[in-house]
């Protein structure tokens, strides 16, 4: 990846970041993309983000102009995609019958 | 009979309640305190949440004693309130929603503050003050909605009381504004601070900054800080009440509803 020093001409941002996560199935991964794809980025932020699915994955994609930014949104998308996968752990597989 | 679960994490604490036909079966939470002198901050309050929602969670349904077939919706704070931590609780209420395949519903924090204290109440058609560390206003209900009388035209009550505990730096423990209330107690004199009312608003901001100009030579000799906690509270009650009577009168109300929390 180079890093060029962003001018007012630009458009494109300088880094961007693929993540690919898996999931143990593709209702799952659809159940994680519906959760995280609600939320815009504030309207100061620098970083795009762009979420889709792919099979039982959930792809990301980041782009930002320094390295900082890339960080702060790939870190805060991260927790809440742990969050997710801790959630659908923990909560997915309960069948109970009714009391 | 109507089962529901609400997810609630818009500013430090994180709560997750069970209702079933308007009687509470849980309602546990956790409470994100930071050391005294700090406020909380959007992505450590996250980072919070974060860590305890699924315990919180899991305890709803326990102590309720319901499983996830009985739910009938999840609800969930959609705002106001601060960005990172709603996000993070929003996540979970949806994911569970889908998992449960239950339909989800977005609360306003403020509305689900009035429902809840008048569940609790039984409180009919009151006038509402809505008073905590993000809102301050003064509501009734008119025309099929809550109308908002009268408010702060700049920081929150509790805002105000918690950077005051931070300037004192009071424990956080269990929260600012009760150990100001433990202070105020004690307090002897009353300090003249500006009381700021306008019709049917409020403003604190002023008070506040004239305190933090004032506060270390009170301290030097002049005033305790039971004194400040005590005047502080004198002054801010009094505003509230001024215009929460000005609501009553105009409305012909019969009954106040304080909700706080």
């Amino acid at each position: 990846m180079a890093a060029r020093l962003l001018s007012d001409a630009d458009t494109m941002s300088a880094l961007t970041l693929r993540l690919e996560v898996p999931f143990e199935s593709e209702q799952h991964a659809q159940i994680a993309y519906n959760s995280l794809r609600v939320d815009r980025e504030p309207s100061r932020a620098t970083t795009r983000r762009q979420l889709s699915v792919a099979a039982d994955r959930l792809v990301a994609h980041l782009e930002a102009p320094d390295a900082r930014s890339l960080r702060t949104a790939a870190n805060a998308l991260l927790d809440l995609v742990v969050l997710v996968c801790r959630t659908l752990e923990r909560f997915g597989a309960e069948r109970h019958a009714a009391v | 009979m109507v089962v529901t679960i609400g997810f609630e994490g818009s500013a430090n604490k994180i709560g997750i309640g069970i209702i079933r036909d308007g009687e509470v079966l849980s309602n546990p939470r956790r409470t994100y305190i930071t050391p005294p002198g700090e406020g909380f901050q959007p992505s450590a309050t996250a980072r919070h949440h974060q860590a305890h929602v699924l315990d919180v969670l899991q305890e709803a349904l326990d102590i309720a004693k319901i499983t996830p077939d009985q739910i009938d919706a999840v609800c969930y704070t959609k705002g106001p309130g601060m960005g990172a931590p709603l996000v993070s609780v929003a996540v979970v209420a949806r994911t569970v929603a889908q998992l449960w395949q239950k339909p989800i519903i977005g609360v306003n924090h403020c509305i689900g503050h009035i429902e809840m204290a008048r569940l609790i109440t039984g409180a009919d058609d009151p006038t509402v003050l809505y008073v905590s560390g993000g809102n301050t206003q003064v509501i009734a209900y008119s025309e099929r909605r809550y109308q908002i009388f009268g408010e702060t035209i700049d920081m929150a009550i509790g805002n105000c009381f918690d950077r005051l505990a931070r300037l004192l730096k009071l424990s956080n423990d269990p929260s600012p504004g009760y150990n100001i209330e433990q202070m105020a107690k004690r307090g002897q004199r009353l300090v003249r601070l500006p009381y700021v009312v306008k019709g049917m608003d409020v403003s604190f901001s002023g008070m506040l900054s004239f305190i933090e100009e004032r506060l270390d030579k009170w301290l030097a000799g002049e005033y305790t800080p039971q004194d400040i906690c005590f005047s502080l509270q004198e002054t801010a009650f009094a505003m509230l009440v001024e215009t929460t009577e000005r609501a009553m009168a105009l409305t012909g109300s019969q009954e106040v509803l304080i909700s706080d929390r």
